[in-house]
């Protein structure tokens, strides 16, 4: 793809012509918006490039307009969509930073953003003239998976041993005090962290967490602008499944263990002690006829029912859950929001998060496991 | 052993040392000689956004980063290089940290050899196709028209190819060097300096 300057994106992005209008009004929108706060960092024009890949993901996959998505400011609440399934929809519609000619100024309304680089004695550093605005947090802050450059201190191993003749070391993570969510490791320690530390994990913003489907009003299901689609699940109220949501609002990766292989634990639903493929049993389930047979809802509640009998019934289970999974594992909006829904206590829930995601690694991690295994 | 980066984030099923993670980010990193020891594992958050950026700036590109500590800054862009490039490089150096003073010593040793000896062809063949190229110690190189040719006909190639080729340099004038090819090296190298 030839460089396109970015005021001409809406006129002279090569549009499919099945959403050609739609889109370009979409690009438009968000194209004046970026005009008039622009600022020049990578950072910021990656968020805008996303914006406008996803944009275009929701016209090519005819997939329906998020509601809460509104153009006036389009990163307020961009919906997240992940990476991959949007250049799996767009293909060569894909845009990359690359891609642009950024023929726009910073706007005087934008923070002053000078960074150069700073030639010290030991490496490239960046030094901020002024103050940085306060950016919007990013997804990447609340991911499970680990960070993609991971820091550790090699002179600090948090394990080593010796299983079946093989050594295995794990260094204290870093930094020893997580800035953000997706810094939390099996060895972070919450009892070297103060308050204040544990208030910075919460996100400046409201985060979808959950499937792009999710936040998207069905039919007559109940929907709520932070938390998304709330389905019902026969036997426990609204406010309970609401709630299910707010404790759990990211289901990442979640297995069980069948006959002694790992299989991803929305695939089975256990009734009455028996497993069974939960697409065969879908339309024996009473809430079946509410709620949509598509893969995110059939995952969503196979999940949100097995912790609801969990947490609420305190029921046992013959498959159950691979490893810990803990309420507020992931924070996904501002500590004032989370006080609207009723948890006020801002440390206590920033104290669970560090607990649960520890807990959820340590559960997990095979060279801990391996060890426990060989004591 | 080398330990894997991932250990204190990793929730796989069972760890039996083989995993992709583990063997094509080990593969990268011995290729480009960081071991264990190497501080690029314990940066500031601040340091590593700032690395990114200026990864994501020379995608497909030339461009100069000019720093007075060359060695550790070549080897951070690479560490985070090796993290951004690494999955699904199924074995191939995609990311080269290009040692250009023992290059050009390589080479000019190679020519009272009988045949090309192997480390140096390696340095040619991953200097050409590597999708990131980050090229340090030309500091500690005297430009005549054979090391400024070298430099730029490697330049040259990766630029038509569309490849990532970062210079890591101390003030591009005070490279030490002379002839007209230096004198375009040093444009071609002012022309590419990162500005943020």
């Amino acid at each position: 793809m030839s460089k396109i300057k970015f005021t001409q994106i809406p006129d002279k992005f090569k549009y499919p012509a099945k959403c050609k209008g739609a889109l370009s009004t979409k690009h438009s929108e968000i194209v004046t918006y970026v005009v008039d706060h622009f600022r020049n960092s990578i950072k910021y024009k990656n968020q805008v490039i996303t914006a406008l890949n996803t944009a275009s993901y929701y016209a090519v996959s005819d997939d329906t307009w998020p509601e809460s998505w509104n153009l006036n400011d389009p990163f307020q609440s961009m919906p997240v969509v992940p990476d991959d399934s949007i250049f799996d929809v767009l293909g060569s519609l894909y845009l990359n930073l690359a891609d642009i000619e950024w023929d726009v100024v910073e706007s005087n309304s934008s923070i002053d953003f000078q960074e150069t680089i700073e030639s010290t004695s030991s490496m490239v550093t960046c030094k901020s003239s002024t103050m940085r605005q306060a950016t919007p947090t990013p997804k990447e802050d609340l991911y499970i998976r680990p960070p993609m450059i991971p820091q550790f201190d090699v002179t600090k191993p948090w394990l080593q041993e010796v299983v079946n003749g093989q050594e295995y070391v794990i260094y204290t993570s870093l930094p020893v005090i997580p800035e953000n969510q997706s810094q939390i490791s099996v060895t972070t320690d919450i009892s070297k962290m103060k308050s204040s530390d544990l208030l910075n994990l919460f996100p400046n913003r409201c985060i979808h967490t959950r499937a792009a489907v999710m936040y998207e009003p069905y039919g007559d299901l109940a929907f709520d602008e932070n938390l998304g689609v709330i389905f019902p699940i026969e036997g426990f109220t609204h406010d309970e499944v609401r709630d299910n949501i707010i404790r759990y609002p990211h289901l990442y990766k979640l297995m069980r263990v069948v006959d002694g292989k790992f299989v991803s634990f929305y695939q089975n639903i256990e009734l009455n002690g028996e497993l069974h493929d939960v697409l065969q049993v879908w339309n024996e389930l009473p809430d079946s006829k509410y709620i949509p047979k598509s893969t995110e809802y059939i995952k969503e509640y196979v999940v949100r029912r097995f912790l609801l009998e969990r947490d609420k019934l305190h029921a046992q289970t013959k498959w159950a859950l691979y490893g810990t999974l803990e309420p507020f594992l992931t924070l996904f909006m501002e500590s004032e929001k989370y006080a609207t829904y009723g948890y006020a206590d801002s440390l206590a829930l920033a104290s669970q998060c560090v607990k649960s995601r520890v807990s959820y690694k340590q559960s997990r991690n095979p060279i801990l496991r391996a060890v426990n295994y060989a004591k | 052993m080398r330990s894997c980066i991932f250990s204190a984030h990793c929730t796989e099923p069972v760890c039996d040392l083989a995993c992709p993670s583990l063997v094509e980010t080990t593969y990268l990193l011995e290729r480009n000689h960081i071991d264990m020891q190497n501080s690029v594992y314990n940066t500031s958050r601040k340091i590593l956004d700032r690395v990114c950026e200026i990864l994501d700036h020379a995608e497909n590109k030339l461009c100069t980063v000019e720093t007075n500590d060359t060695i550790a800054s070549s080897n951070l862009l690479t560490y985070c290089a090796i993290c951004k490039h690494w999955k699904g490089n199924r074995l191939h150096c995609n990311v080269y940290h290009l040692n250009f003073s023992s290059y050009l010593d390589n080479i000019q040793k190679s020519w009272s050899a009988k045949d090309t000896p192997e480390d140096l062809e390696y340095a040619q063949i991953w200097s050409s196709t590597a999708k990131v190229l980050i090229i340090s110690n030309i500091d500690y190189v005297q430009f005549k028209d054979f090391q400024a040719q070298t430099l730029l006909n490697l330049i040259h190639n990766r630029q038509a190819s569309n490849l990532t080729t970062i210079i890591v340099s101390p003030k591009v004038n005070s490279l030490i060097g002379s002839g007209l090819f230096f004198n375009k090296l040093q444009s071609v190298l002012r022309g590419a300096v990162m500005s943020a």
